[in-house]
C-alpha cells in the first residue's frame, strides 16, 4: 500500500486569549492517499478549518501548534519558513470559502495563477501564461484565452471560485485543501463546482481535503467522512457507511437534524450551542447536549477512538451501529 | 419528540471566533475602559505621557498656589541670572522667575487647548454626523465648506482670523476651533459612512427608530473610537498652535503669561540667557508630546483596524 | 396569486424596484425587482425562494419601505403603503417586522440584548415605564428560549443561534402582524438552523404569526412554507402550494431549481450522476 499523500499525527492546537488557554484542536489524526476524497465535517467551533491551517503552517502567529503533517512523507512542521512556503506551494493547491477577498483586485487572473507557476518552477511568463489559458479551460472558463487577462470582478461569483480552483491546480499539486469553497455559492452552481473538481481529481489523481459543514455535499464528493466536534475527530468512516451506519451519537443527530422535503414535522434540532474552547467538558464533548447519554462514563471520561466497523471508528461509549436510523426523526 | 429546547447551561460565545470574527471583520471591538486601562499599563511611555498630561491639569489648575513665585514678581538684582537653588529655571529680563512663570503659564496653554479643542470637537462631530448620515446635499455642501478650510496652512488660516478679531486668548481659541473643526468633521463622517452600512442600523430603520435616535444611540457610540484618539492627539497640536500664535504676539497677550509668549520674550535673549527659552520650550515638547503618546496608545484600543493588525502580531 | 382564506395582510402588486448602477458605460438602472404579485394570509408563511440576485432580498425590503419602489403597490393591512411619506412610515414598521441573516451584525455591537429587544418597545410606545418594559423583555426573551439573564449580556458574549433568537424576540416586540425573515438560516450551523425552524413554527402556532420567509435553501423553505413563490431576475415564475410546487413544478425554472437539490445520500448521488451521464451519452 502507498504511502498517504498527506498524514497529520496527534495535531494540537491552542490559543492564549484574555480568558485563559483555548484549545481548538486537541488531538486530530488524519490521512489521505492519492485520489481519494477526505471531507472533514463539523459546525464552527469544531476546529475542523483550524487542523488544516495548522498542518500546513498557516495560522496566524500568537496560535500554538504541536503534532506532525506530513505531506507526501515530508513534515511540514519541522520546514523552515522559506522552505515550508516553497514545498506547500508546489505540492499543495488551497481553495478558501470566499473568492473576492482571495483573488487581489488589482492583477488579472492571468498573473495570479501564473505567479505560483513561474517562482516555483523557474518558468517564463510566456509558460505561466500558457498554463493559465490551459487551466482556465481546465476548469471550465469559456474563451479562456481573452478571459485570461480579465479582472477578477469582472467574473461571477462561480467563476471565481473556479479561477481559485485553477490557480490551486496551476502547480499539478498532490494535494488539495478546500475549505467551506462551495458554501457561498447558489446550488447550482455549488453542483457545477464539485463536479468540477471531481472531474479534475479523476484525471489527475490529486488526493482532496474537503472541509465543509453541508453533509449533501459531503454524500456528493466525499470517499472518506471524519467528523470534528470540540476539536476532535468523533467519527471516521467511508462514506457510505457513514451514511448507513451513523455511530456517534453527533452524527446520527447531524444527519436526522435536516429538514426533509415532505416532511413538515418538527425537525430533531440538537439542544445547545457547540463547546467553548476555553472549557472543554472532561468527558466526551458531546455529552451536554448528547440526546442519547447511554453509558455512564460519558461525562467523566474521554472515549477512544474506537473500531466500530469496516474502516469505521467513532469516539465514544455508546456506539450502536445497528439503531442507525439514517436521516430519519429521532425519539 | 423533543422541542427545541429551552435548556440552556449558559450564553456560550466561542472565544476564538468571538475575538477574532469582531476584529477580522473590522467591526468596532467593544474598547472598554477596562481594555484602555490595560493598554496603557502595559506601555510605560504611554503611562508617563498620561502622568506628565495629569501634572500639567494639576499645574494649569494649582499653578498661582504651586509657583513659589508670582508671575510678575519683579527682582531688579537677580535680571538674567541663571538656574539656581533660588531660581531653579533662572530668571528673565525682568527678575522674573522662570520656573515660576512656567508652572503658571500651563494655565493659559492647557485653557486655549481644551477649549477650542473642544468647540472644534462639538462642531466638527456635529457636522460630521449631518454629512455622513444623510448624505447627498448636505454632504456635498459640509464637506466643501470643510475643503475650504482645509486647504489653507492652519497658521496661516489661524493669523488671518485673529487678525481679523484682534489679537487676544478669545481670538486664539475662536480661531484654533475653526483651523481643528474640519479634521474631526472628516474623521467621522468617514465613520459614520462605515458604520451607516451596518445591518444593526438597517434593523434599527425597520424597528421605526427616529433619525435622531439612531444617530445618537446607533452611530455615534460606534464612531466614538477614533473621534476620541484625534482629540488626544489635537489637544497636543492645539497647544502648539497657540504657543506659535503667542509667539507672534497674536494669542495670549502679556501681562498673562503662556509658554509661547515666554519663548517670543526670549528670543533676543537667547545667547545670554538660554533657560529663558529652553523651559517653556520644553514645557511645550513634553506636554505635546504626552498627548501624542496617550493618543497612539488610545488608537491601538479603540480603532478596530488597528487592533486586528496587533492582535494578529501576538501584541497586547 | 392570491392567498386561500383568511384576511390578507400584505398584498403587492406589479412592485418594481430599481437601483442606479455605476459602469464604466455611465449611469445605468437597475431592476431588481420587476413586476412582483403575491398576497400573504394572516396565519400563513410565504415562502419566497431564489438564488442570488433574484431580488428576494429587495421584495422583502420592500414591504418595510426600507427600499423604495419605483412601481407598482404595497398594501399591509389594506392600507397602501407605497408613497406613505418618512413620518408616517413608523406606524408601518411597527405592524412589520424583520430578522435579518447574520444575527451578529443585525445587533448593534454596543448595546446590551435587552436594550436591543426593548427598543422597539420604547419606540413604539408598547409599554409605560421602564419596569413594564423590562418586564415585556423577559417575557419576550422567554418565548424565544433564552434566560432572564441574557437581557444583561452583549451580542458578542452569545452564540450564533442565541444572537437570532434575539432578532427573533426583538421582531416580536411590537406584536407585528407580519414577520419579514431574510435568509434567517443562512448564517447558522446546521444543527442550530433545524431549533430555530422548530422555534419559528412554535411560535407561529403559539402567537398566530404571519411570516414572509425569504431563502435560497429549498430544503428549509418547503419545510416551513405554506405556500411558495419562486422568483428569479426579478420575477416570481411560480406561486402555488408547498407541496404542490414541489411535488408537480410547472414552470422550466422550477424544475431546474428541484433538480439542482443536491442527494441525500451517497448512494442516491451515485445514481444522478450515472443517470445524467446515461442522458448525456444517449
Amino acid at each position: 500500500m502507498s504511502e498517504p499523500v498527506f498524514a497529520v499525527r496527534d495535531l494540537r492546537v491552542s490559543v492564549r486569549t484574555r480568558r485563559g488557554l483555548a484549545s481548538i484542536v486537541n488531538g486530530v489524526d488524519l490521512t489521505v492517499d492519492r485520489g481519494r476524497t477526505l471531507a472533514v465535517v463539523g459546525e464552527s467551533g469544531s476546529g475542523k478549518s483550524m487542523t488544516m491551517l495548522a498542518a500546513t503552517g498557516l495560522t496566524p502567529s500568537g496560535v500554538r501548534v504541536s503534532g506532525s503533517a506530513r505531506l507526501l512523507g515530508t513534515d511540514l512542521r519541522t520546514m523552515r519558513a522559506r522552505k515550508l512556503r516553497s514545498f506547500r506551494g508546489r505540492h499543495a493547491g488551497f481553495v478558501f470559502q470566499d473568492p473576492l477577498s482571495s483573488l487581489n483586485p488589482l492583477m488579472t487572473v492571468g498573473r495570479q495563477i501564473g505567479e505560483a507557476y513561474q517562482l516555483l518552477q523557474g518558468r517564463s511568463r510566456a509558460d505561466a501564461r500558457r498554463r493559465a489559458v490551459e487551466l482556465l479551460g481546465q476548469v471550465g472558463i469559456p474563451d479562456a484565452e481573452q478571459r485570461v487577462d480579465s479582472y477578477p470582478h469582472q467574473f461571477s461569483g462561480g467563476m471565481r471560485q473556479r479561477v481559485m480552483i485553477a490557480m490551486a491546480l496551476a502547480c499539478e499539486p498532490e494535494l488539495i485543501i478546500a475549505d467551506e469553497a462551495t458554501t457561498a455559492l447558489d446550488v447550482t452552481i455549488e453542483a457545477q463546482v464539485i463536479d468540477l473538481v471531481t472531474e479534475l481529481q479523476a484525471k489527475l489523481g490529486t488526493a482532496v481535503i474537503w472541509i465543509t459543514h453541508d453533509l449533501s455535499v459531503v454524500a456528493g464528493m466525499a470517499d472518506d467522512v471524519a467528523v470534528m466536534y470540540g476539536g476532535r475527530i468523533v467519527e471516521q468512516s467511508p462514506v457510505d457507511e457513514l451514511f448507513e451506519h451513523p455511530a456517534h451519537p453527533y452524527t446520527k443527530a447531524l444527519l436526522g437534524a435536516r429538514p426533509r422535503i415532505g416532511d413538515r414535522s418538527p425537525l430533531a434540532a440538537i439542544p445547545g450551542s457547540p463547546p467553548n474552547p476555553l472549557r472543554l467538558p472532561p468527558g466526551c464533548a458531546f455529552y451536554p447536549r448528547c440526546p442519547v447519554r447511554g453509558d455512564a462514563r460519558c461525562a467523566t471520561e474521554l472515549p477512544p477512538l474506537a473500531p466500530v466497523g469496516h474502516e469505521h471508528r467513532a469516539r465514544t461509549f455508546y456506539a450502536d451501529v445497528a439503531d442507525a436510523v439514517p436521516g430519519g426523526s429521532m425519539s | 419528540m423533543t422541542t427545541p429546547s429551552a435548556q440552556f447551561t449558559e450564553p456560550v460565545a466561542d472565544p476564538a471566533t468571538a475575538a477574532t470574527g469582531d476584529a477580522a471583520a473590522g467591526r468596532p471591538s467593544a474598547g472598554s475602559a477596562r481594555d484602555v486601562a490595560r493598554v496603557l499599563v502595559r506601555r510605560p511611555l504611554a503611562l508617563g505621557g498620561l502622568l506628565v498630561i495629569c501634572l500639567m491639569v494639576v499645574l494649569a489648575l494649582f499653578g498661582t498656589q504651586i509657583a513659589p513665585n508670582g508671575e510678575n514678581d519683579v527682582d531688579v538684582s537677580q535680571m538674567l541670572t541663571g538656574p539656581s537653588a533660588k531660581h531653579w529655571f533662572g530668571t528673565d529680563e525682568l527678575g522674573r522667575d522662570v520656573l515660576s512663570r512656567v508652572i503658571i503659564a500651563a494655565h493659559a496653554s492647557l485653557e486655549v487647548s481644551v477649549v477650542s479643542v473642544g468647540a472644534a470637537l462639538v462642531a466638527g462631530v456635529l457636522l460630521g454626523l449631518l454629512a455622513g448620515y444623510y448624505g447627498r446635499f448636505a454632504d456635498s455642501f459640509i464637506m466643501r465648506c470643510m475643503d475650504v478650510l482645509f486647504a489653507f496652512p492652519v497658521m496661516l488660516l489661524a493669523i488671518a482670523i485673529v487678525a481679523v478679531l484682534g489679537a487676544g486668548i478669545s481670538s486664539a481659541m475662536i480661531a484654533i476651533a475653526v483651523v481643528y473643526t474640519p479634521i474631526f468633521a472628516r474623521i467621522t463622517r468617514a465613520s459614520v459612512l462605515s458604520v451607516r452600512e451596518e445591518v444593526y442600523v438597517r434593523a434599527a430603520v425597520s424597528i421605526g427608530v427616529p433619525d435622531r435616535e439612531i444617530i445618537g444611540r446607533h452611530i455615534l457610540p460606534n464612531v466614538a473610537g477614533p473621534i476620541i484618539v484625534q482629540t488626544s492627539l489635537s489637544l497636543g497640536f492645539a497647544i502648539l498652535t497657540e504657543a506659535a500664535l503667542s509667539f507672534l504676539g497674536l494669542g495670549v497677550q502679556p501681562p498673562q503669561p503662556s509658554w509661547g509668549a515666554m519663548l517670543y520674550d526670549a528670543r533676543g535673549f537667547v545667547e545670554q540667557a538660554w533657560w529663558m527659552a529652553v523651559f517653556p520650550g520644553l514645557a511645550i515638547v513634553l506636554t505635546v508630546l504626552s498627548f501624542n503618546l496617550v493618543g497612539d496608545a488610545l488608537r491601538d484600543v479603540l480603532d478596530p483596524r488597528r487592533r486586528t493588525q496587533l492582535e494578529a502580531a501576538g501584541r497586547p | 396569486m392570491s392567498a386561500p382564506g383568511g384576511d390578507v395582510v400584505a398584498a403587492v402588486e406589479d412592485l418594481q424596484v430599481q437601483f442606479p448602477v455605476r459602469t464604466s458605460a455611465g449611469k445605468r438602472e437597475v431592476r431588481a425587482v420587476d413586476g412582483v404579485s403575491f398576497e400573504v394570509a394572516r396565519g400563513e408563511t410565504l415562502g419566497l425562494v431564489g438564488e442570488s440576485g433574484s431580488g428576494k432580498t429587495t421584495t422583502g425590503l420592500a414591504l418595510l419601505r426600507l427600499v423604495n419602489p419605483s412601481a407598482g403597490t404595497v398594501r399591509i393591512l389594506g392600507e397602501d403603503v407605497t408613497s406613505w411619506p418618512r413620518r408616517r412610515l413608523r406606524a408601518l414598521r411597527r405592524r412589520v417586522a424583520m430578522v435579518f441573516q447574520d444575527p451578529q451584525s443585525s445587533l448593534d455591537p454596543r448595546h446590551s440584548i435587552g436594550w436591543s429587544i426593548e427598543e422597539p418597545i420604547r419606540v413604539h410606545g408598547l409599554r409605560d415605564g421602564a419596569a413594564a418594559r423590562r418586564a415585556r423583555v423577559h417575557e419576550l426573551l422567554e418565548q424565544v428560549g433564552l434566560p432572564a439573564d441574557a437581557a444583561a449580556r452583549h451580542p458578542h458574549e452569545l452564540s450564533g443561534g442565541q444572537r437570532q433568537r434575539v432578532g427573533i424576540a426583538r421582531a416580536l416586540a411590537g406584536q407585528p402582524d407580519l414577520i419579514v425573515l431574510d435568509e434567517p438560516l443562512a448564517s447558522l450551523d446546521v444543527s442550530v438552523q433545524a431549533q430555530i425552524m422548530n422555534l419559528l413554527r412554535q411560535l407561529q402556532d403559539e402567537l398566530g404569526l404571519t411570516y414572509l420567509f425569504i431563502a435560497h435553501d429549498l430544503a428549509a423553505i418547503a419545510h416551513m412554507s405554506d405556500r411558495v413563490a419562486v422568483m428569479t431576475s426579478g420575477h416570481i415564475v411560480e406561486t402555488g402550494p408547498a407541496v404542490q410546487v414541489y411535488e408537480h413544478p410547472q414552470h422550466e425554472y422550477t424544475r431546474t431549481l428541484l433538480a439542482a437539490i443536491p442527494a441525500d445520500t451517497p448512494a442516491e448521488a451515485r445514481r444522478r450522476r450515472a443517470d445524467a451521464g446515461q442522458r448525456s451519452s444517449a
